[in-house]
């Protein structure tokens, strides 16, 4: 992934030093995985707001599955019974947001 | 090259530059330094969530963290130490983990910033230059916004709108007043810190004297006709406070204009209020940092562009949390620990050049309305076209005339909640 995103940068990395140099220590940085710079990464920013603790009171997302975090999520937007705060959030995602969101997640715990 | 973790590509990529170089289409200052250089000035839930993730997302840059304090003393949870039901030093965190993970820690203030040469100075006297700054100031106060509250008056009518030693102060001056005793409690307008922190606090010191001062009573002058999860904090205070909370709007000659902290008196339009214990939430501006920086406007708070974070007055540095003009969205600690990590993938991709780009941001605040029960709200925001909008539909408050299961799960999860943020800032 690494050598993905060096390779990515690179080309825009001379082009625009050839341009104006100075701005090129700013950009003489790769990131680590450039899959954490995504709209889905920033969509999921949101979850570990809460739930990145060891899942007492509030589930957590370890080990769950990309299909599982998007039944979850989806489920959230429909029930119409439900007293948590995901039933109050989840409305404001599309299904494909919400997709996105399980497939990120769901990537990140098999990483680990 | 002998940093650690240097990668091969990267080598070959300065080698390429190198190359560049020898052309003599570059001056030569421009390889002087090679390290994107992120500075972040405030290290509550924003600043010291917005190093930790930047640390992550930039491996090889230079990320220094400016914050005055050894140990930083968490605001949510601090009215439950005013009530009485909490350890202050469960409040307490260290920048250890941030210092570990290779984030330079600088316990100085920053005493001034350079937007146009891009350099901060510190209470040392040294000077720091930067490509991002990160600006997460929090709040300072509006002194004398209300006549005769100042500085000088934190003690005898202390605010204890930012965690600490004025927390304790007003617990102990709880504990110390006689039973019969009026508790006085001025909001202010909005917009401040912590929309429904106010109303929290009341409940808890209401559920104090309740519990262990029975003929004593809490009076909140409010310069709001109406406030963040009113029903629920009224249907609250209904069921469990009727004797001992009573709340005065705006428009009942609630407001404060003028305080006189030796004879513990706050006077509204019409009446001078003599407490026995005072609890002054003052008005409230960006911290002054701000000011200094230029990223204030005329209103005290920070106008930025809700994509990027970045600053409209000011280029290169972004702004997060309670400094920052971001309504809808609200000045809670979730807010500026999602905005740190959004403003941190959007600073990652400018350095990288790549446009900072659009999302969907929520915000989950929960209050408790006794030790153990709580409620909340939420909202979810999108931050398109460099405004934040809500979005229509989603967010709101938990259901009115729920059960103490409910509020007890929510208590539960206020607690998990906890426990996520403050790990994920301080590690």
């Amino acid at each position: 992934m690494f050598a993905r995103s060096c390779l990515l940068v690179a080309p825009l990395l001379l082009a625009v030093a050839c341009q104006r140099a100075p701005v090129l220590s700013s950009i003489e940085q790769s990131v680590t995985d450039a899959s954490r710079l995504t709209e889905a990464a920033s969509l999921a920013a949101t979850c570990s707001g809460c739930h990145a603790g060891p899942g007492t009171g509030v589930p957590s997302l370890d080990r769950m599955d990309a299909g599982t975090l998007s039944a979850r999520l989806a489920f959230y937007k429909t029930d119409a019974d439900g007293t948590t705060v995901m039933h109050r959030i989840a409305r404001g995602y599309s299904q494909a947001q919400v997709d996105a969101i399980g497939q990120y997640l769901g990537a990140e715990s098999i990483d680990e | 090259m002998s940093e650690p973790g240097f990668p091969v590509d990267r080598r070959r990529l300065m080698a390429g530059i190198g190359a560049l170089a020898g052309t003599n289409l570059l001056p030569l200052s421009a390889f002087a330094q090679t390290r994107a250089r992120v500075i972040i000035i405030g290290g509550g839930f924003g600043g010291a969530t917005a190093a930790r993730m930047l640390r992550d997302l930039l491996p090889s840059a230079r990320i220094t963290l400016l914050e005055p304090n050894a140990t930083y003393t968490a605001c949510p949870f601090s009215n439950l130490v005013i009530g009485g039901t909490r350890s202050i030093t469960d409040q307490h965190f260290s920048y250890d983990a941030l210092s570990l993970s290779g984030i330079t820690v600088i316990p100085e203030h920053a005493t001034d910033v350079d937007p146009v040469a891009r350099v901060v100075t510190c209470g040392d006297g040294r000077t720091l230059a930067y490509d991002r700054l990160i600006l997460s100031p929090g709040i300072d106060f509006r002194w004398n916004a209300i006549e005769g509250y100042d500085a000088a008056a934190v003690d005898r009518m202390p605010h204890a709108w930012k965690a600490g030693p004025g927390t304790l102060r007003l617990r102990d001056q709880l504990l110390a007043m006689e039973d019969g005793g009026l508790v006085v409690m001025s909001v202010p307008a909005p917009p401040f810190r912590c929309p429904p922190g106010p109303y929290e606090r009341a409940s808890l010191i209401a559920n104090y004297l309740k519990n262990h001062k029975p003929s004593s009573r809490l009076l909140i002058l409010d310069s709001q006709d109406a406030f963040s999860k009113m029903p629920l904090f009224k249907e609250a205070w209904e069921r469990h406070y009727p004797d001992h909370l009573e709340w005065r709007a705006a428009s009942q000659d609630g407001r404060v204009i003028c305080v006189d902290p030796s004879s513990l008196t706050l006077s509204t339009d019409f009446e001078d209020i003599r407490a026995d214990v005072a609890n002054v939430i003052p008005p409230q501006k960006a911290g002054e940092i701000a000011e200094r920086a230029g990223v204030a406007d005329a209103t005290g708070w920070c106008p930025i562009d809700a994509t990027s974070f970045e600053s409209v007055l000011q280029p290169g540095i972004h702004v997060i949390g309670d400094a920052t003009i971001a309504a809808p969205m609200p000045k809670s600690a979730f807010s500026a620990n999602l905005q740190a990590k959004v403003c941190a993938i959007a600073v990652a991709r400018l350095l990288s050049a790549m446009d900072a780009q659009p999302t969907v941001l929520a915000n989950t605040c929960y209050s408790f309305i006794t030790p153990d029960e709580a409620v909340s709200i939420a909202g979810v925001y999108s931050n398109a076209g460099g405004k934040f909008t809500n979005i229509d539909g989603a967010g709101g408050l938990s259901q009115l005339g729920a059960g103490a299961d409910v509020r007890k799960a929510e208590a539960a999860q206020a607690e998990a909640w906890f426990g996520a943020i403050t790990g994920e800032a301080f590690g």
